[in-house]
């Protein structure tokens, strides 16, 4: 579910603007004012400017994070070789969860764009769909790891949240013959895909470069930035380390011709020089941008869960049940998070789901107490009441009458959520206690300009305004929706 | 009240995250802790963790040991024996005289282990002494005792005699006295299990060992007013900047200062604290640049001899003296401190006066003609710092979290750095006793907010 969550965030904001298919021409105040509270909000925040432009640079972000390993790869991404046929080096590198990522978005965006009627089931469906695809492409070459003493594989949960989320998205779409189709035209073209998905070996990052040089490709496109982020490799310099941006990254035939130096076949530059083991570092920053936004969206989106949960039942239940929430509440607010984490870091195996689960379990208290004040406010409300004396059941009073109507304060808090989850990731991978070592991420391209011995202001600079622009982007949309759902503010706008 | 049960969850949560690790503690300090890796080294190892935390227990029970190692009421441990001072005099005198045989190495280690003996065997520790002085130059009492001592791990005491024979083979006197210290300090871990000396009453709360074998009371002790330092000073300086550039926004509400004031807090509360104190490490402390501030520490190495004051003249010259060194230290960590915090507060600031200047009472004042600047300062900007103070306490737990990278970047030795270093090395009692403090300051940190709520506020009342 949560998968689902984060690339269709940034598109699900934007369909309010969108007329309603098959809706008669009405005046814009009619319109607006038949729009549920939700919707009416998100209208204001996209109006604003400060939204709009925090919006767009998480739009890139969220761009960055599911085409990074096309935008910034070592491979060809398409070449013509010398008998003349077309070759996709990239491909074989392309990672399961890659894959999952990319086709993904492209047909939520689809789904969007074509306006397919049942969209968030449709939704649903295909990210479940890709997930298992993954799931079974991963098959194969998974080893079981003990999780919390359960000896459980990565692969069997991914399996068991996809078939959740298939089932979610089916009950949805039952009877719906658009969505129905789909599913079974999608369903043997994603399996086909996952089934053809070759297992990556040791991963050359000069192959491409190389086949170019000696003549084995006649014609070769690169990424916008031709370096993966583990790529090592040096061709030409002995010493790669801390170039400043700039330094050209030259391509030598391997072949002597004549018996002279080796003819530089094609050069490259490094736009944003290199870190200390020489990496490319906007290769790094590209790649980095996944794992923030991961973390932050994932973390967020457990911590939301718990919070709207545990607040709700406490609202509407108070007595006992809001007691004891209550004591919850104290308690994991009174951990400090980073003190916790730093333990994690220290027992457990370096792992970037541990961290977003653990940012998430601590980070509910928030939304918990914001959900309980709303429903202690909602359940005397009319509307409740009435709903509770026709006899509507629990669930459905809780999640269709109160809910939408109180969870505007959690959006709020939860867009600064994400940005705080993003800071503590890169605080930890700052510290060395994030994700494993040589994984790339912000945090830790910045740790690099601490004890280098010298400055290099490209390392101290760009990694820390990429955390900097995410962060702020997040806090400016997260204050445009507080504006928004404020009425003391909307009144005197 | 309440304070308790909530103290015992938090130290349930941190202490079954730690527990409930995959493979549990002591499977990853053997793996990095050790040498080796693999084979006889490695589990002894791994045996003397268990023995030493308990680790083969149940979860539970361990969790149980640990509360009643930290709580001021429960039941005497072995751990905690007091000793008389011939007692100390005899360990002291035995080693002088370990050392003086030389390579034993560290002196803790060598007293540490004699009272261990003492406290397993049940016996006199001044008889213990006598009886152990001559272990170290006779080994087959040595091998006897731990015969005596080994009915779990047969392997130590075969893997010992072979290497003991093989050291005296080769003739190495240095290398067989270590070796019999080594093989000595595991069996004090494995021996220091707790024996509950006598029922459950008063006593002082310990929160364990380092590795190092030094209480972690101690090394808290140490770190947590320097933290506190850093941050009881980061608090006036968020307070100053915050409540009057409030006041000012706040006054001219919707005007450029409004927004732009606005604007300019939101993007510093943006700005990752890891990355200003990178940048001003990078750019301010660095000869490449401006060189202006100390790069670590909190005070220069020769600091401890200056005079508080700085002092002109003399033969040495100008000397800055004590307090201007501290304060020149601190600069830069606790700009990075509080930057964060002016947003949040001044915020708060804006819109508490904001709540106030159009309150009946401030309207009053004015209609009887008390001019606006009197109106802000005497009637409104007392009532708006009411939400302010309390305010205060429930910034401090933030700080905390935001000084652990502080320290780090700025190389102060406080709680953060503390705990980073414990994290690094793996040592079991000083994370745990490093999250637990942490965790009991922010908790006081809520209780004082509340008492501060009741005080400030007569209408809220805790009954």
């Amino acid at each position: 579910m949560s998968d689902a969550k984060s690339p269709s965030s940034p598109a699900s904001k934007q369909t309010p603007s969108v007329p309603p298919p098959g809706a008669a021409p009405m005046d814009i105040a009619n319109r607006y004012a038949r729009r549920t509270y939700m919707a009416r909000i998100l209208l204001d925040v996209i109006g604003r400017p400060a939204a709009i432009v925090g919006l767009f640079w998480i739009a890139v972000m969220v761009f960055f994070a599911v085409f990074g390993p096309l935008v910034a790869t070592s491979h060809a991404l398409i070449a013509r070789t010398a008998d003349g046929s077309l070759v996709f080096p990239v491909w074989d590198y392309i990672t399961p969860v890659d894959f999952t990522l990319i086709f993904g978005s492209l047909a939520t965006l689809a789904i969007f764009l074509c306006k397919l009627t049942p969209r968030l089931a449709l939704v649903v469906a295909v990210w479940g769909l890709t997930t298992a695809a993954t799931a079974l492409a991963a098959w194969t070459k998974a080893e079981p790891r003990t999780i919390v003493g359960i000896g459980i594989s990565p692969v069997a949960v991914a399996v068991i949240l996809s078939v959740l989320a298939v089932a979610a998205g089916g009950y949805a779409t039952w009877g719906r013959r658009t969505a129905g189709g789909v599913l079974v035209v999608l369903l043997p073209v994603i399996l086909g895909f996952a089934a053809q998905k070759p297992s990556v070996g040791i991963e050359l990052f000069d192959s491409s470069r190389q086949r170019l040089a000696e003549g084995e490709f006649v014609w070769a496109r690169f990424a916008p930035v031709p370096f993966s982020p583990q790529d090592r490799m040096r061709d030409t310099r002995e010493d790669k380390r801390f170039q400043p941006p700039g330094t050209p990254h030259l391509v030598l035939s391997r072949v002597d011709t004549a018996g002279e130096e080796r003819a530089v076949i094609k050069e490259w530059s490094h736009i944003m020089g290199t870190d200390r083991n020489g990496h490319d570092l906007a290769s790094r920053l590209i790649h980095g941008s996944r794992v923030s936004l991961t973390i932050g969206f994932i973390a967020t989106g457990i911590a939301v869960v718990i919070g709207v949960v545990i607040g709700a039942l406490m609202g509407f239940f108070s007595g006992w049940v809001d007691l004891l929430g209550m004591r919850l509440v104290e308690i994991f607010g009174a951990i400090p998070v980073i003190y916790l984490l730093i333990l994690v870091a220290a027992v457990y195996d370096r792992n970037i789901y541990l961290m977003m689960v653990i940012i998430g379990l601590t980070g509910w208290v928030g939304y918990a107490t914001f959900i309980r004040a709303e429903f202690l406010k909602l359940r005397q409300v009319d509307y409740v009441q009435a709903a509770i004396a026709l006899g509507v059941p629990l669930r459905l009073v809780l999640m269709r009458h109160m809910l939408p109507n109180g969870i505007t304060p959690v959006l709020v808090s939860a867009s600064f959520g994400v940005a705080g989850a993003i800071l503590t990731e890169s605080t930890l991978s700052f510290l060395g206690l994030g994700l494993p070592p040589g994984e790339p991420s912000w945090g830790g391209a910045l740790n690099e300009a601490v004890g280098a011995g010298e400055v290099y202001p490209w390392i101290v600079i760009l990694p820390g305004t990429m955390i900097f622009l995410t962060v702020l982007a997040y806090n400016l949309v997260g204050e445009s929706l507080r504006d928004a759902i404020d009425p003391r503010t909307t009144r005197a706008a | 009240m309440l304070m308790i049960p909530t103290l015992i969850g938090v130290t349930a949560v941190i202490f079954f995250t730690m527990a409930l690790a995959p493979g549990g503690f002591q499977g990853e300090t053997a793996a990095e802790g050790g040498d080796r890796t693999e084979g006889v080294d490695a589990r002894i190892r791994r045996n003397y963790f268990n023995k030493r935390y308990g680790l083969d227990e149940p979860a539970v029970v361990q969790y149980l040991r640990w509360m009643n190692l930290i709580s001021p009421f429960g039941f005497k441990t072995s751990n905690d024996v007091e000793f008389t001072a011939e007692e100390r005099a005899a360990v002291g005198q035995l080693t002088a005289d370990a050392v003086e045989l030389g390579g034993i190495g560290d002196r803790r280690r060598v007293r540490d282990i004699i009272i261990a003996l003492a406290q397993y065997r049940d016996l006199d520790l001044l008889a213990t002494v006598e009886e152990t002085l001559p272990l170290f130059t006779d080994r087959d009492e040595l091998l006897a005792m731990f015969a005596r001592f080994d009915s779990d791990l047969p392997e130590s005491s075969e893997r010992f005699a072979t290497e003991l024979a093989d050291l005296e083979e080769r003739g190495n006197e240095a290398a067989i006295r270590s070796f019999l210290i080594f093989e000595l300090e595991l069996e004090s871990g494995r021996r220091a299990r707790v024996l509950f000396e006598r029922g459950p009453w008063f006593k002082m709360p310990s929160l364990g060992e380092t590795l190092g074998r030094e209480p972690v009371l101690d090394r808290i002790k140490r770190a947590v007013p320097v933290t506190l330092l850093l941050n009881v000073v980061s608090v006036p300086v968020i307070y100053l900047i915050a409540v009057l550039s409030g006041i000012y926004a706040g006054r001219s509400r919707g005007g450029k200062f409004d927004v732009l004031s606005g604007l300019f807090f939101i993007i510093l509360w943006s700005l990752p604290t890891v990355w200003v104190g990178v940048m001003m490490i990078n750019f301010l402390t660095n000869n490449q640049y401006i060189n202006w501030f100390p790069l670590a520490g909190l005070s220069s190495p020769e600091a401890a001899e200056w005079p508080m004051l700085p002092r002109w003249g003399g033969e040495e010259g100008f000397i800055p003296g004590w307090l201007l060194d501290r304060t020149w230290h601190m600069v830069l960590p606790v700009i990075c401190l509080s930057y964060g915090g002016f947003a949040v507060l001044s915020k708060l600031a804006r819109g508490s006066i904001l709540e106030n200047i159009s309150a009946d009472y401030a309207r009053t004042a004015r209609a009887k003609g008390v001019s606006d600047r009197d109106v802000l300062f005497r009637h409104v900007l007392k009532n708006s710092l009411l939400p302010l103070i309390t305010v205060f306490v429930s910034i401090l737990p933030a700080l905390f979290a935001g000084s652990v990278v502080v320290e780090r970047i700025f190389s102060i030795p406080g709680m953060g750095y503390m705990g980073i270093e414990a994290a690094f090395a793996k040592d079991r009692d000083l994370i745990l006793g490093t999250a637990l403090i942490a965790s009991i300051l922010s908790l006081s940190c809520f209780l004082l907010r509340d008492i501060l709520y009741a005080i400030v506020d007569p209408r809220v009342s805790y009954e």
